[in-house]
């Protein structure tokens, strides 16, 4: 699994139930699900919001999919521990569950906005939440270009290594030499896919960020509402739960 | 009008003079002008990076939101023009998870929709299989008839002869004027002399593979040969690339397991992606240059056109020690002089080698079929 996996949109994933949901109830799960991570200390608790994220993830992604993320997540898992052992006493080992538990809500929820929601719908998101134009089309554009470049880097760094296989001039030093073809590769790639991007937003006649209209614009359905419901009534559940164990 | 000429002749940096584009790496000389009298659109080679939104729907009806035309008319103008193509199963997909083919469809399709006066094309078929050329060739044969200028860099003129009213050549940084073309100017040139050579019983496979929007291929069980040719073809979509992909290496399946024992050089069809070099003399060595080389070893790879990018990127590979050389539509955006020299190399080198090409250039997999130990059809 790359990173791109993590952070790229997906078209099957945005067509499940959850996925094709409004942006703005999406974007208020995630940030309901974020706070409460914040907020809870109690590890039952956590539990239960990291179970609500799985389950959604599941629908939205598969099952395969989040078992496959959460073996990668092992050796992150493992510094974020070995951290914690060094910052805090081994009595106070309930903290190391703590945050590596909220570790996993955080990129979870992360996953779950980014692989559903289109630069395109976070674009009509940010218009119709009022956010300023520029600002709005500087994100859009930003995330277009970050994917493009963060899968270039994937695709590039495999490509050289096959070739450089050959060299073995190169092997000796690897690693820097590694970072210097990336970022020469890179770099003017980058440049020329700048340019293009520009000629091609210039020849379709582009002139400067406006109230996008979107073709599919998304509108509020009975389904987002019914979803808005559950992710409102999760926090209520989850109070109840924990003054149950608190009693 | 057509504009054809050889690798670096300079079509595409002329393309972009017109519409007075920024033109990266060094040029020497720029004079004259250019008056551009009407609207246009061009699509240029390189077609990832043209790509705009995340929905082939929104993405070729970009010009169209700019221009702020109500959103149930540019709904039905996309409809029209996806239907002539037969392209209406993809306009809910997201561009970028498409074929190369299917993007330069997509791009062809957001220039069309703007009804211009002057139509720039770089190469536009030079990534389409024969049913989607044919497809854009009749529709630009009837934008033909409707008074629009299309302005074609192509390096096969003889396959779009009935096109063109208007022939420039570019050589050695000089403009022919070939005038108007004949239907049988160009029907002599062929791909020349090539060794006698000739597998008598090729084998043939019709494999079952499975492409999702992410990639991954299944149900694949054959054998693969240590040495020889394998040619593997199949319309836009099919999945050539991602079986290439999957055999160097690059890219994983999800299930069962592909994997070649030997070690394997991959040509990518983007070729920005295969150097690093500060310029072609450290790409190429010091021995055995080869004589087109020469007046640009001191040059960045990456200021080359696409077609001398691509042949440097050949180079390598042939000289290269690796067992297994994987190309992917290596004859793309080559003229009929350079594709003779790789149908050459190739044979020579599918003697001691295992060669795994992809193709959907029908000029090319004509040539070379009669050579390939297995013929893969997806």
């Amino acid at each position: 699994m790359n990173l791109i996996d993590l952070l790229n949109y997906e078209d099957n994933a945005a067509k499940t139930w959850i996925g094709s949901r409004d942006p703005r109830v999406k974007l208020i799960c995630s940030i309901m699900i974020i706070s409460l991570s914040i907020w809870i200390k109690q590890i039952f608790l956590l539990i239960i919001v990291f179970i609500f994220i799985f389950l959604i993830n599941t629908n939205v992604l598969g099952k395969r999919f989040i078992l496959t993320y959460l073996w990668n997540m092992k050796i992150i898992l493992l510094l974020l521990i070995i951290s914690n052992l060094l910052l805090f006493s081994f009595d106070q080992i309930h903290l190391l569950f703590l945050n590596a538990l909220k570790f996993l809500i955080f990129t979870s929820t992360f996953i779950f906005f980014n692989k559903t929601t289109s630069p395109d719908k976070i674009l009509d998101l940010l218009i119709k939440l009022h956010f300023p134009i520029n600002l709005s089309w500087t994100v859009y554009t930003t995330i277009r270009q970050a994917t493009l470049l963060i899968e270039d880097i994937i695709y590039q760094n495999k490509i050289q290594q096959l070739r450089r296989k050959d060299n073995i001039r190169y092997s000796r030093i690897f690693k820097i030499h590694t970072m210097y073809m990336l970022l020469t590769s890179i770099l003017s790639r980058g440049i020329t896919t700048s340019i293009e991007f520009a000629d091609a937003l210039n020849t379709r006649g582009w002139n400067g960020p406006h109230n996008k209209l979107p073709l599919n614009p998304t509108k509020f359905t009975l389904n987002d509402f019914i979803f808005l419901i559950i992710t409102m009534i999760f926090p209520l559940v989850l109070y109840s739960v924990g003054k149950l164990i608190i009693n | 009008m057509l504009i054809s000429g050889n690798i670096g002749s300079g079509k595409s940096t002329l393309l972009r003079t017109i519409l007075k584009g920024f033109i990266p790496g060094q040029i020497e000389t720029i004079s004259g002008n250019c008056e551009i009298m009407g609207t246009t659109a061009m699509v240029l080679q390189r077609i990832k990076s043209q790509i705009l939104t995340f929905s082939v729907e929104e993405e070729i009806s970009t010009s169209l939101s700019y221009k702020k035309i109500p959103r149930q008319l540019r709904k039905e103008m996309v409809k029209n023009l996806v239907r002539e193509f037969d392209f209406e199963d993809y306009i809910q997909r997201d561009p970028r998870l498409l074929s190369s083919g299917e993007q330069q469809i997509t791009v062809i399709l957001a220039a069309l929709i703007q009804k211009p006066d002057i139509l720039l094309l770089d190469e536009p078929f030079s990534m389409l299989d024969h049913e989607n050329s044919q497809k854009l060739y009749s529709f630009l044969m009837k934008l033909k008839t409707n008074n629009t200028t299309i302005v074609i860099t192509h390096h096969h003129p003889e396959r779009i002869s009935s096109l063109i009213d208007l022939h420039l050549k570019l050589a050695d940084g000089m403009v022919t004027y070939l005038g108007p073309i004949s239907k049988n100017t160009f029907q002599s040139q062929s791909y020349g002399n090539i060794e006698n050579y000739e597998n008598s019983n090729p084998v043939h496979y019709t494999i079952d593979i499975d492409i999702g929007y992410t990639k991954f291929i299944k149900k694949i069980n054959l054998k693969i040969p240590n040495k020889g040719l394998i040619l593997i073809k199949g319309k836009n979509g099919s999945g050539k690339t991602c079986l290439l992909l999957t055999l160097s290496g690059i890219i994983n399946p999800i299930k069962g397991k592909i994997s070649l024992e030997t070690h394997n050089i991959f040509l990518p069809q983007d070729t920005y992606n295969f150097f690093w070099e500060k310029d072609v003399q450290q790409v190429i060595g010091q021995n055995n240059i080869p004589v087109w080389l020469n007046s640009m070893l001191d040059k960045s790879p990456f200021v080359l056109s696409e077609g001398q990018r691509k042949k440097l990127a050949l180079e390598v590979i042939f000289r290269s020690e690796s067992d297994c050389l994987i190309l992917d539509e290596p004859s793309q955006a080559l003229d009929i002089e350079t594709s003779m020299w790789i149908v050459n190399s190739i044979i020579q080198h599918s003697k001691l080698k295992l060669i795994i090409i992809s193709s959907n250039d029908l000029f090319f997999i004509n040539q070379i079929s009669r050579y390939a130990n297995m013929i893969m059809e997806l």
